[in-house]
């Protein structure tokens, strides 16, 4: 019976407590979700113009209903399966080619000692800052089957013939993810560098007091300890596996018809589709189905790491 | 005031009329009345001092130059006095054009006038961004110049399903079909003797045949080995080169149109074939570049660079002139197609009124000065005397002093986007009797039976987005002849049969039947 | 110790490999921009040009559309912009670390909901352009899409959790400090490397952006930030090119718009300033190592 009440007591203390504490930190939080409402969800009802017919007298509230039509044209077509085929496939091969190198970066980056490791740093950064349309224009430099690169100064001189890359499909996974890896390496490396950086130093020079090798110290030290940013990064490239980079997909390639098997993706056949018929429903439409995905999927991972690693869940 | 006004509104209308010259017999719209309610609606304007503002949107090419507002505030001058209203010039990049008009009239901001360039006058209709521009007599009542200016077939063309919802622009309505400009100093290296292929002196265009052109190009091509021989700009190559008629879209077209509305698939066509095949052997050849698909540079750019030798163009009065200043070097227009004139002439680039506006009457008066004033239009097309042009003497106008196309404050080069180009001076280099022989070019070229036909696809997008992705896919391989057509040519109809052509198809001969009923076109 | 010395080789030795390739397409960009722009028509890009001109430059610097103005404005956007962003992000962020915040799970939910969904363009643009007004104002320069982002607040959050120990906070409550003097005090300071982070990521984010002022701008030529003013003339190329059919005078309009080698210089401008920054900023990555505060 005591024992009840001293409980009952204990707890309106610390929810007193924490009503004391928690005025000052509700107010810290208090701009931030205030743009967040601002932004984000002041216009997210709007998301149904996907499901209307839209006719601007109406405009977007007012207008008549139009069900799940303007979601057809992603479905029906004979592409449907290669562009949704496309889009996973590439993410899922950015997602792990991205994260080995940009922890692997960030590691080797953390523990040299030289002065130059800031050059490489700002260096490998500057791709990307660069815009898209740059980008392809520089890939063409080295792709052009007349006076590119590889064509006159590689190919040419070992006596070999110059190929049109542009109409070669093979190439272009390949190109692709290396121009992304190229274009992401400095700003990727960037969080986990950070990360690593606030680690305590004191677990290394124990670890290597005790005899441990580098690479020991690296495999046994750092990784675990970058598995939550890691696990979290993933977790929110999942949430984004239907999107691609418009950029690197449509312009890159030069809009090259020959190459569209391998180049076409969910953004780039919406792009291509609605650029005259101009119809915001449709676009609306694809970008619901996007999200939507992106919803369950990153749902349905979260859940399973919850299972495994329950602290590193994102929510 | 009352009597000024009457006066000037009779003066414009009669020199619409002259502007018709030789086409008055055929039907115009009927007008409400005599022009006095409209002058009188502008004379209460003028008389109680509120001045609403028009405001006129349109693309350019190299977006809100700096002299925009005060070519707007000259332009207020005229519009004040003679109507009472105000007006405002947003100019917008070609690329943002369409995503901006659409934003903007998605969410009810102030654009009263805008050319549907870009933007799409079919999409446009289809959402209700347009006023009916007969509804209450508006058309008939302030818009009297435009009636004169257009006969009715012509308006017809901005009719969806009987309303009328834009007013076309006056410019080259027809098109020469498969024109090669080449450079006349490559000419005279390789001997050719274009000079007397002309068939009349006045003539700036030299009608040949393909074996001509072939034999020119071997010897270009052996005469100039490191230049690209030709090239043509993929987007519009079946369109510039054929003559057949493809409303609306390239999936369906009439290949006979002045015969006959029956719509067939054009990629099973004998003519792309044949299109395709020349284009094959001139790349098997070695006349196109290996990078033509991937071409980033223009074509008067790549000649004004020295890196090309032919391309294609459509051809047009004025056209030789054109492709000279933009090439940066004299050039010879040869013509291998007819003149033609297909259904799309007319709704392209409509201008249309907003059916947001606060006052559609105002809108409509402007857009009506817009065709009938020389002034206005001259403004809005070529800028302020003194400050962006200034007279030669010998009628034409041109740069004023110390001023070029670099850094001119207004020089927007989007004249065929303006309501009334004819109407406005002359630039330099172009002959004085341009606009007669512009009317009568357009008169005299073959006409489509279906001219005017707008259609609407909303019951067919989805099979719209598919066809589009699937001709992109081989449309340049095909038509810069990379691929050979007996391989790429089957593989394109079954990829576009897997799309959904023949239920295109299908909708669109349906749609074009219920048209041509309604219009008394057998 | 031998280990220690492989990996500091085996380590520059990769990262030789990454730098060059990562610069050898932006030498390539440099040099291109100081090429003669017939002969990067004719010949394409090389990294050993036939013609050098500095035309470029000189017409971007001269220009109409005044490129140093534009540099005001995207420098001016990339400070307010940043500071304004880093601020709100870093208090959400802080403030969604605390477990003891009744409804945390909620609203950290609610944050990273708005990752995943999003109205559209056409219902933000309403948003800020018939609620707010803001359009054609420097304000729709900052504040759309660009200020906080959910992944920057998690971000800062997973920071806060995990390298701020409990035991620091603890000590400071115990002296009577109150939450908002604990959070300056102590985990500000200790917050250096994800505040350099973060800040970097959302000035990079205002410097790159184009999209605000391609779509709110329509009248205010004069607050063109050097990417926004880049993109215009790459899209409007861009444009041109493969709506040919549509445009009759599409060869007119690219006539009009500058030469590849202003396109390529405009590229090297957009870049230059983040050079000679970045190098700055990276300083406070090493200084915010935890100096042993933890003990015990």
């Amino acid at each position: 019976m005591a024992k009840a009440r001293d409980k009952s007591k204990m707890s309106k203390a610390w929810r007193q407590a924490t009503l004391k504490r928690s005025i000052p930190i509700y107010l810290m939080a208090l701009p931030g979700l205030l743009y967040l409402f601002i932004n984000n969800y002041m216009p997210m009802p709007g998301i149904i113009l996907a499901f209307k017919n839209y006719k601007a007298k109406f405009g977007i509230y007012g207008s008549p209903w139009a069900g799940l039509k303007n979601f057809q044209y992603l479905f029906s077509t004979q592409d449907a399966y290669v562009i949704t085929r496309n889009t996973i496939l590439y993410n899922i091969v950015f997602i792990i080619v991205n994260l080995i190198f940009a922890v692997g970066v960030a590691i080797i980056l953390s523990e040299l000692v030289s002065k130059t490791k800031k050059v490489y740093q700002s260096v490998i950064l500057l791709p990307y800052l660069l815009s898209a349309v740059i980008v392809s224009y520089l890939v063409y430099a080295f792709l052009s089957s007349e006076n590119g690169f590889i064509n006159n100064s590689i190919l040419k001189p070992l006596g070999r013939d110059p190929i049109a890359w542009y109409q070669e499909q093979k190439y272009w996974p390949f190109i692709l993810v290396f121009v992304n890896l190229w274009k992401g390496i400095g700003y990727n490396c960037i969080i986990y560098l950070s990360t690593i950086i606030g680690f305590d130093r004191s677990l290394y020079e124990a670890a290597s007091i005790d005899g441990a090798t580098k690479w020991q110290q690296i495999t046994k030290i750092t990784l675990p300890l970058l598995k939550p940013t890691i696990i979290m990064l993933t977790l929110m490239a999942i949430g984004r596996i239907f999107y691609s980079d418009f950029g690197l997909f449509y312009q890159v390639p030069q809009n090259s018809g020959a190459l569209y098997p391998v180049t076409n993706t969910i953004d780039t056949y919406v792009y291509r589709g609605l650029l005259q018929l101009g119809d915001i429903t449709m676009s609306a439409a694809a970008g619901v189905y996007q999200s939507l995905v992106g919803f369950v999927l990153v749902l349905s991972a979260n859940l399973l790491v919850r299972k495994l690693e329950p602290e590193n869940a994102l929510f | 005031m009352k009597k000024f006004l009457a006066l000037m509104l009779a003066v414009m209308m009669t020199l619409g009329m002259c502007l018709s010259v030789g086409t008055a017999e055929e039907a115009r719209l009927e007008k409400a009345d005599d022009g006095s309610i409209a002058a009188q609606a502008a004379a209460d304007r003028i008389a109680s001092g509120n001045a609403p503002t028009v405001v006129i949107a349109f693309m350019t090419w190299a977006g809100r130059l700096v002299g925009t507002d005060r070519i707007a505030e000259k332009m207020s001058e005229i519009t004040m006095e003679k109507l009472g209203v105000k007006v405002e010039l947003m100019p917008m990049d070609a690329a943002s054009y369409a995503q901006n008009m659409n934003l903007m009239l998605a969410s009810g901001e102030q654009v009263d006038l805008f050319n549907c360039v870009s933007v799409g006058f079919m999409p446009c209709v289809n959402k209700g961004y347009l006023v009916d521009l007969e509804e209450d007599g508006l058309l008939a009542t302030y818009g009297q110049g435009i009636i004169d200016a257009f006969r009715a077939s012509e308006l017809g063309g901005c009719r969806v399903a009987g309303t009328l919802y834009g007013v076309p622009v006056k410019k080259d309505d027809a098109a020469g079909k498969f024109g090669i400009s080449i450079p006349t100093k490559y000419l005279d290296e390789i001997g050719v003797d274009w000079q007397s292929m002309y068939a009349n002196p006045e003539d700036e265009i030299i009608y040949t045949d393909f074996d001509f052109i072939e034999d020119v190009f071997t010897k270009l091509h052996a005469q100039y080995p490191d230049k690209t021989t030709f090239y043509t700009d993929p987007g519009s190559t079946v369109s510039q080169c054929l003559a057949m008629d493809s409303p609306s879209d390239m999936f369906g077209v009439l290949l006979d149109p002045t015969n006959s509305l029956e719509l067939s698939d054009l990629f099973s066509s004998q003519m792309y074939y044949d299109l395709c095949a020349r284009f094959y052997k001139w790349n098997q050849n070695g006349w196109i570049s290996p990078d033509a698909i991937t071409e980033t540079n223009a074509t008067t750019t790549q000649v004004k660079a020295g890196s090309l030798c032919a391309y294609k163009t459509a051809t047009k009065p004025g056209i030789r002139q054109q492709e000279s200043n933009l090439c940066g070097t004299p050039v010879a227009i040869f013509q291998l197609g007819p003149d033609f004139k297909g259904s799309s002439a007319y709704n392209t680039m409509p201008w249309a009124i907003n059916q947001n506006t606060d006052d559609p009457v105002a809108a409509m008066q402007v857009l009506n000065l817009l065709y009938t004033d020389p002034d206005l239009s001259t403004l809005i097309c070529w800028g302020e005397e003194g400050k962006e042009w200034q007279e030669t003497g010998d009628g034409h106008i041109t740069f004023a002093e110390g001023i070029d196309a670099q850094n001119s404050e207004y020089y927007n080069n989007v004249n065929w986007q303006m309501p009334n180009q004819f109407i406005a001076r002359i630039w330099e280099g172009d002959s004085l009797d341009l606009w007669e022989r512009m009317q009568s070019y357009n008169d005299n070229a073959l006409a489509s039976k279906a001219m005017g036909f707008t259609f609407d696809n909303s019951n067919v997008t989805a099979e719209y987005t598919a066809l589009t992705n699937a001709y992109s896919e081989y449309q340049r391989q095909l038509e810069l002849g990379f691929l050979n057509p007996d391989e790429g040519i089957p593989k394109l109809v079954e990829r576009l049969k897997a799309a959904g052509l023949d239920d295109y198809i299908a909708e669109k001969q349906a749609k074009l039947n219920e048209w041509a009923e309604a219009n008394g076109i057998q | 110790m031998k280990s220690e010395r492989k990996f500091q080789v085996f380590g520059h030795i990769v990262m030789i490999i990454i730098t060059l390739c990562a610069i050898l397409p932006l030498v390539l960009l440099l040099i291109s921009s100081f090429t003669d722009n017939d002969t990067l028509i004719r010949n394409g890009y090389s990294f050993i040009p036939e013609k050098l001109s500095a035309y470029a430059y000189e017409y971007i610097f001269t220009s109409g559309n005044s490129v140093v103005h534009a540099y005001g404005i995207s420098i001016l956007l990339t400070l307010v912009g940043t500071t304004l962003g880093l601020t709100i992000t870093t208090l959400l962020g802080y403030a969604l670390s605390k477990t003891f915040l009744p409804g945390r799970g909620i609203i950290t939910f609610l944050v990273f909901f708005t990752m995943l969904f999003n109205g559209g363009l056409v219902p933000t643009y309403i948003n800020y352009s018939d609620v707010f007004g803001i359009k054609n104002t420097f304000w729709a320069l900052l504040v759309p899409s660009l200020m906080m982002n959910a992944f920057n607040v998690l971000m800062v959050k997973s920071y806060f959790v995990s390298s701020i120990p409990d035991a620091l906070l603890e000590a400071a409550y115990i002296d009577g400090a109150t939450e908002t003097r604990a959070f300056v005090q102590i985990a500000l300071p200790l917050a250096k490397p994800i505040v350099a982070t973060i800040g970097l990521f959302i000035g990079i984010g205002y410097w790159n952006d184009w999209m605000n002022g391609y779509i709110y701008l329509t009248k205010r030529t004069d607050l063109y930030s050097i990417q926004n003013l880049l993109n215009r003339m790459i899209q409007n190329i861009q444009f041109l090119m493969q709506n040919s059919s549509s445009i009759s005078n599409a060869n007119q309009g690219l006539a009009s718009i500058p030469s590849v080698s202003v396109r390529m210089a405009m590229a090297v401008v957009g870049v230059l300033p983040i050079v000679i920054v970045y190098p700055f900023i990276q300083n406070n990555f090493v200084k915010g190592i935890t100096l042993g505060g933890v003990k015990g």
